[in-house]
């Protein structure tokens, strides 16, 4: 699985509302890599993320994916007010076709819900009755459970406190390493303004 | 289970824990069925043609105030996102949702036509032709309503224009759906307008997630 590509994107360039964000960006994403995206607030961080995902067309540039396994995790959370932890947790499982007794039991998965989410103490709270940090570490965790072969994530520390954005990194770090089960490694995408964050571990930086 | 199936029935969940979504349509309908004698006066308003009139101008406005909220809430919280990168047709996510805004809106108003059809004279032996026309015109409905909701879905206020967008396309199944009530209560057959209907429901049912999957695609954009 090593030295697998994952994204090929060759001479990118985007304009918003025809403001050019950025021109001529190419890269190669492989497995077990950390491709970091770096940029202060409005330089074309989510764009990018949105240009690769497909949602939006880029104006120059093409870009190839060679994996349809993808965890993403946006600038908003995903997250149905009117549900309940347990029934979004039950939602995104059936939506990435996972088996829950497997996937669940697994020691790594239980020790993250427990160490970074508290699963057990709000589990059964509605969406709209958690803190907007615990939002954000349910929709980390809810993109977790979709064991992509490359992670997306934008802004993954928005709204999270010190001690969880140290259990979310040494994750993070978990995650791409080869073949620690109940995870493939994988490739990982991370758009920040954060300028401390795994930039000694990237093996990719996308200042923009 | 089947994503169709899952969307489905989380969308119904959502809409019975957000009892003001689940309510709407039927205190719409009811205070119209009950001011509508007071508005008419002291006239013969006892007549079956008025109840079929009343049925489907409710059954339409009723579609339509449920159906701005049919995407926004999905795309306002990011949940539209994750449904576009998922290796399943995203038409069929779109259907899903729906039947589910159908089975709120619409199905249980056929619960309620009938009983405020027969308060208004309409003969009680034709109130399952009545219950008929109904399902076989709502479900297009429902999906012209989508169509006109997901091409305002980039709009935070797109509900006026909906109306704008869609009552034209609406117009003939609505011509159709009367003047088969209208053969119903005066015994004739109306077996063309019902083929009529079907066909109408069958195109939309097909067409219709296509084009509102492009119209959403466009709009998230």
């Amino acid at each position: 699985m090593e030295n697998q590509s994952l994204l090929s994107v060759n001479s990118l360039t985007v304009k918003r509302n025809n403001i050019s964000l950025f021109q001529d960006l190419s890269f190669e994403l492989e497995i077990g890599q950390i491709a970091l995206v770096l940029g202060s607030n409005g330089s074309g961080k989510t764009s990018l993320i949105r240009n690769l995902l497909g949602f939006n067309s880029p104006v120059e540039g093409s870009i190839n994916w060679f994996t349809d396994s993808i965890s993403y995790l946006g600038h908003n959370n995903s997250l149905n007010n009117e549900l309940s932890v347990l029934e979004t947790i039950n939602f995104y499982l059936g939506l990435y076709s996972k088996s829950p007794s497997l996937l669940l039991n697994s020691d790594v998965i239980k020790d993250f819900a427990n160490e970074f989410l508290d699963l057990n103490k709000i589990k059964n709270r509605k969406i709209k009755n958690l803190s907007v940090g615990q939002q954000r570490k349910l929709a980390i965790y809810c993109s977790v459970l979709k064991q992509g072969s490359c992670w997306i994530l934008d802004e993954p520390t928005a709204n999270l406190d010190k001690q969880s954005i140290k259990v979310l990194l040494d994750f993070i770090l978990f995650i791409k390493q080869e073949n620690r089960f109940p995870f493939s490694s994988a490739g990982i995408i991370l758009a920040t303004h954060d300028h401390s964050l795994l930039e000694k571990e990237s093996s990719l930086l996308i200042r923009l | 289970m089947n994503i169709f199936w899952l969307i489905f029935f989380r969308d119904l969940k959502v809409a019975f824990k957000s009892k003001q979504e689940l309510f709407t349509p039927y205190i719409f309908f009811l205070i119209v069925a009950s001011m509508l004698p007071l508005s008419l006066g002291p006239i013969s308003w006892n007549t079956p043609i008025i109840a079929v009139g009343f049925i489907w101008i409710t059954i339409l406005l009723s579609s339509l105030m449920v159906m701005d909220s049919l995407f926004r809430t999905d795309i306002n919280n990011g949940t539209m996102d994750q449904f576009l990168i998922l290796s399943y047709s995203f038409s069929f996510i779109i259907l899903a949702k729906i039947f589910a805004h159908w089975i709120v809106s619409c199905l249980s108003l056929i619960i309620l036509a009938p009983i405020v059809a027969v308060s208004f004279d309409f003969p009680t032996n034709k109130v399952f032709l009545l219950i008929v026309i109904i399902l076989l015109t709502t479900p297009a409905i429902s999906i012209f309503v989508s169509i006109g909701s997901a091409l305002t879905a980039s709009l935070q206020k797109g509900s006026v224009l909906i109306g704008l967008l869609i009552l034209p396309l609406i117009s003939p199944i609505l011509i159709f759906a009367t003047h088969a009530s209208t053969l119903a209560i005066n015994g004739e057959s109306m077996s063309g307008s019902l083929y009529m209907l079907s066909a109408i429901s069958i195109f939309s049912i097909t067409f219709g997630p296509l084009i509102c999957s492009s119209s959403l695609k466009a709009s998230l954009e």
